[in-house]
C-alpha cells in the first residue's frame, strides 16, 4: 500500500503509522443463535471495540453497509477493495476514515445462544413504527434498535429482511424510548428507517427484503 | 454518509443521462462509473441489489417522482431512466 493511497482516504489528523498498525485484523465473531451468518448487533459492536482501540476513544463508527451475508471470518481492511462484503465510516472528532469489509475462508467456529430481544411483546406499535419506552434486561440499546426494524420491516413483510445500511448521526446510548419509524418504502422490498432515541432522530437504516433465489 | 439530496430538484425535462450520473455518484455505491454507459445494466457495471435500490430512492428524492416496483424492470439503464423520467416528467 502506498502512503498516498492511504492518505486519499483518511483526511485528517489520523497518523499514517495507525493506518498501517491497523491492517489485516479480522473480526472473530460468533454467530448469533440459530443464524448461520454474522449479525450485524455483534458486527458493529465489533468495529466499534476496533477503531476506539485504535483511534481513541472518541472514536465512531457512524455508517456500516453489508451488502451480503458474511458466513466466515471478516477481514477489516482501510483501504479500498473490489470484493469487499461491506464497509463502514469511522469519525473522530472532525475527521473521517473508511473501511472495508472482506469475508474471508476462516470458518466461524463459536455459536452464541443469545439472540436478539423479543421486542414484540412489549413495543407499542403503530402504522410504520415501533417504540420501547423502557430499557430491556440484558439488551443493549442495539440490540432493541434492531428488533425493532425487524418488528417494523414485517408489518410490511413477514419474510426475512437484511439489515444493508446502518448510519447513525449520534451515538447509541442506553436513553429511552427508542423508536424505529418506516420513512420510505420502495415496492415493499426496500425500506429506509428513522432511528429515533428520546424523541431524537439520531440516524437511519436501510433494510432490503431477502430474495431466496439470489 | 452521503444519501440522496433531500429536496427535489424542480426537474426541467428532457432528464439527460449526465444529469442522472450527477445523482447516483452523489450516493454510495460499488457501481463502476468507468464501466457505466448510457445502455450498459446497471448491474453489469457492479452495482448490487443495495445500489439499484439506492439509485432508485436518489432518482425519487432528485426528480419528486415515484417509481412503482412493477416499473423497476424498465429503469435498469441510464438511458432507460432517463426516458423514463422524461415520459413522466411535467
Amino acid at each position: 500500500m502506498q502512503a498516498g493511497e492511504t492518505m486519499a482516504y483518511i483526511r485528517g489528523a489520523v497518523s499514517i503509522e495507525a493506518v498501517l498498525a491497523i491492517e489485516d485484523l479480522i473480526l472473530d465473531l460468533p454467530f448469533k443463535g440459530d443464524r448461520d451468518y454474522l449479525h450485524s448487533t455483534d458486527i458493529f459492536p465489533a468495529l466499534m471495540e476496533l477503531v476506539r482501540g485504535r483511534f481513541g476513544p472518541q472514536a465512531q463508527v457512524e455508517s456500516l453497509t453489508l451488502r451480503r451475508p458474511l458466513r466466515h471470518g471478516i477481514q477489516v481492511l482501510f483501504e479500498p477493495t473490489a470484493v469487499s462484503s461491506g464497509s463502514f465510516r469511522v469519525r473522530h472528532h472532525s475527521e473521517c476514515c473508511y473501511g472495508w469489509l472482506v469475508e474471508t475462508d476462516r470458518p466461524v467456529t463459536r455459536r452464541t445462544p443469545l439472540d436478539l430481544p423479543v421486542v414484540s411483546a412489549v413495543a407499542v406499535s403503530g402504522q410504520g413504527s415501533a417504540r420501547i419506552l423502557q430499557p430491556l434486561q440484558g439488551s443493549e440499546a442495539l440490540d432493541v434498535v434492531v428488533g425493532l426494524m425487524k418488528l417494523v420491516a414485517c408489518q410490511v413483510d413477514p419474510r426475512h429482511w437484511w439489515l444493508s445500511q446502518l448510519n447513525l448521526d449520534a451515538p447509541l446510548t442506553e436513553s429511552f424510548p427508542i423508536e424505529v419509524r418506516i420513512l420510505q418504502n420502495l415496492g415493499g422490498q426496500f425500506l429506509v428507517l428513522e432511528i429515533l432515541q428520546a424523541s431524537m432522530t439520531i440516524g437511519s437504516a436501510r433494510c432490503m427484503l431477502e430474495h431466496k433465489a439470489s | 454518509m452521503t444519501q440522496a439530496s433531500a429536496s427535489p430538484r424542480r426537474p426541467t425535462p428532457p432528464v439527460s443521462t449526465t444529469e442522472l450520473r450527477e445523482v447516483i455518484a452523489g450516493i454510495d455505491t460499488m457501481i463502476k462509473f468507468s464501466e457505466l454507459k448510457d445502455n450498459t445494466p446497471f448491474r453489469d457495471a457492479s452495482a448490487d441489489s443495495l445500489d439499484f435500490f439506492n439509485l432508485v430512492l436518489a432518482v425519487e428524492d432528485a426528480y419528486g417522482i415515484k417509481i412503482p416496483s412493477d416499473h423497476l424492470g424498465q429503469v435498469n439503464t441510464l438511458d432507460s431512466l432517463a426516458i423514463y423520467l422524461n415520459e413522466r416528467l411535467p
